[in-house]
């Protein structure tokens, strides 16, 4: 039995049947999908007079009659459709009890006359049932699609954001492997500037009083002088050890030449390299040190992030006061935004481990715009560096 | 072929003990239907299509009281009268239990269908809706708890009539004044 209150026209679609809001007077208030698929669908209907093929008089007073109880009241009905005329069973009852002025709201929903199994109207109305079956089903399945795609944009939101952790893990590795040869260099460098002058001004004080001895305290003096020289060999050893091995072998420039030859053995990269002046072969080791380190790290930048580059020129260029190495590729360029953040910028740890580099033996590093197209890097260390204002301990 | 004639000794056809009359005519009809309605086409249906006819009947037997009385609508006194008098002349025997001003309890120990109604509760809404309609149109609203009923095993009827609107039970069934009453109103 009926008892529901329909509050909206959305709630006439629970009912698979034709159903209708009405008046007592036939005016339409709404109805449903199946209402409107059968009682004349090409055209707007407002009133159930206007479709109505039997008794007027029969179908007002039913009306009438449905008005006054809230169960359904039953009787046969006949209305006009897109094939002609249908009779049909209405149930009928009131919605909404008449108040004041307002008639009362009435629910009419037709069911086929005679055996559901048998009626050709009946059989059409199960065709529509079905089609409107058939629309929910395509309707669920647009929702499943639409979820499946949320999905997708879910799961490429997770890659990318992995992607962005994996990049950030890299760029912190770096910056460990930087700061591990950093702490490496300053222990060696304070190994040399200290510990190994100590042991010099020790060995030269040990010798002078072996020579100013006679008898068992000289051959006693000169053991503790080969003992403190064999330590003061071992911190030498320490302190070449901080350095890059390839400088310590082969020299600044050819260290240099020989990495850069390396890094364009696939052939993608035109190298080019350049000495000019005379190298020294008593460059300080910090200054060797930073300046490969600089050339390692602008030649990675050039492979990583220069995209289209197809050349790269190296110069290293000594002169009495300096020595300068410059590196440049034919690529796209550093992006406005790591140009607007300065020199280095924070395009990467790579950059500010260079430029702390050349702070630490009192160089400058500058990044920038090659004339034409691509970037340029350019490192300058002196030969005698002034004291460092805030020069890391 | 030779006319049939009775035999002398054979008792007359018309004094013969057989259990059928105008009463058991109807009564088998209508039980018959109601059976029929209610196994075929649901309990639930089988009281919608009882319910179309007793609204019918209701608005009929309604109209033919206010014509003969004289009055556009019944008041609660007339109304009260004209429910034991259709049911005195239908050959029941409704009688008022309790009355208040939100409710009117009726009793029945004899129900006009005679013995069709046991076991047919959707004919009890001939009674649920003559009383619902011609109550709600008399005072404006109108509930029908049809609490006892002979037709579902009990010794006699209990109809509750509320005229104000209270909680409702799943059983209880509105009814409301009519727009064509309550246009003339």
């Amino acid at each position: 039995m009926m008892h529901l209150q329909l509050r909206t026209e959305l709630d006439l679609e629970t009912y698979l049947e034709p159903s209708l809001v009405a008046c007592c007077d036939g005016s339409i208030h709404a109805r449903n999908r199946a209402a409107h698929l059968a009682l004349s669908p090409q055209t707007s209907i407002s009133s159930l007079f206007d479709i109505c093929s039997g008794r007027a008089e029969a179908l007002r007073t039913y009306l009438i009659r449905c008005s006054g109880s809230r169960q359904p009241l039953i009787e046969k009905v006949s209305f006009n459709g897109e094939g002609g005329a249908f009779d049909y069973r209405c149930f009928g009852n009131a919605l909404v009890p008449r108040r004041k002025s307002r008639p009362a709201s009435l629910l009419l929903r037709l069911l086929p006359v005679r055996d559901a199994r048998f009626a050709a109207r009946a059989e059409c109305m199960k065709r529509l049932r079905t089609e409107r079956h058939w629309r929910l089903a395509m309707e669920q399945s647009a929702e499943l699609r639409s979820d499946r795609l949320r999905l997708v944009e879910q799961y490429c939101f997770v890659a990318e954001a992995l992607r962005v952790a994996e990049a950030q893990n890299r760029r912190l590795q770096d910056e460990i492997k930087h700061i591990r040869t950093d702490e490496r260099e300053r222990i060696a460098q304070d190994l040399h500037d200290h510990a190994g002058q100590e042991m010099a001004l020790v060995l030269v004080e040990l010798r002078r009083m072996r020579d100013a001895a006679h008898g068992p305290a000289r051959a006693r003096l000169n053991d503790l002088a080969v003992h403190v020289s064999e330590v003061g060999r071992k911190i030498h050893h320490a302190v070449v050890g901080g350095r890059p091995r390839i400088v310590e072998e082969l020299g600044l420039s050819r260290a240099i030449e020989i990495t850069a030859v390396w890094f364009t053995t696939d052939g993608r990269l035109d190298l080019s390299f350049k000495k000019k002046g005379v190298e020294s072969d008593a460059l300080p080791a910090a200054l060797e040190s930073a300046l490969y380190r600089v050339a390692q790290e602008a030649l990675t930048n050039a492979l990583r992030h220069a995209l289209g580059a197809q050349k790269i020129d190296i110069v290293l260029e000594f002169n009495c006061q300096s020595v300068s190495l410059t590196i440049a590729d034919d690529g796209v360029g550093l992006s406005t935004e790591a140009q607007q953040q300065g020199e280095l910028g924070s395009s990467g740890i790579g950059l500010r481990g260079m430029q702390q580099r050349m702070n630490g033996i009192g160089g400058t590093l500058q990044i920038g715009p090659r004339f034409g197209k691509g970037t340029i890097v350019t490192a300058v260390a002196p030969l005698r560096p002034e004291p460092q204002q805030s020069a890391p301990p | 072929m030779p006319p049939i004639i009775a035999n002398a000794t054979s008792p007359s056809i018309d004094s013969l003990a057989v259990d059928f009359d105008h009463h058991r005519l109807f009564e088998t009809l209508v039980a018959g239907m109601a059976d029929l309605l209610e196994t075929t086409a649901g309990a639930e249906d089988a009281c919608a299509y009882v319910s179309s006819i007793a609204a019918r009947l209701g608005s009929d037997i309604e109209k033919q009281y206010k014509t003969a009385l004289g009055v556009q609508n019944l008041n609660r006194d007339q109304l009260l009268a004209v429910l034991i008098d259709l049911n005195r002349r239908a050959d029941g025997a409704f009688f008022i239990i309790e009355e208040d001003e939100d409710h009117i309890v009726l009793g029945n120990c004899k129900c006009p269908l005679g013995q069709a109604v046991i076991n047919h509760p959707s004919l009890c809404m001939l009674t649920s809706n003559i009383f619902g309609v011609m109550t709600a149109n008399a005072v404006g609203y109108a509930a029908v708890d049809l609490e006892q009923t002979i037709a579902r095993g009990a010794a006699a009827c209990r109809v509750v009539l509320h005229l104000k609107r209270t909680e409702l039970h799943p059983d209880t069934r509105e009814y409301f004044r009519d727009d064509a009453s309550a246009a003339s109103n």
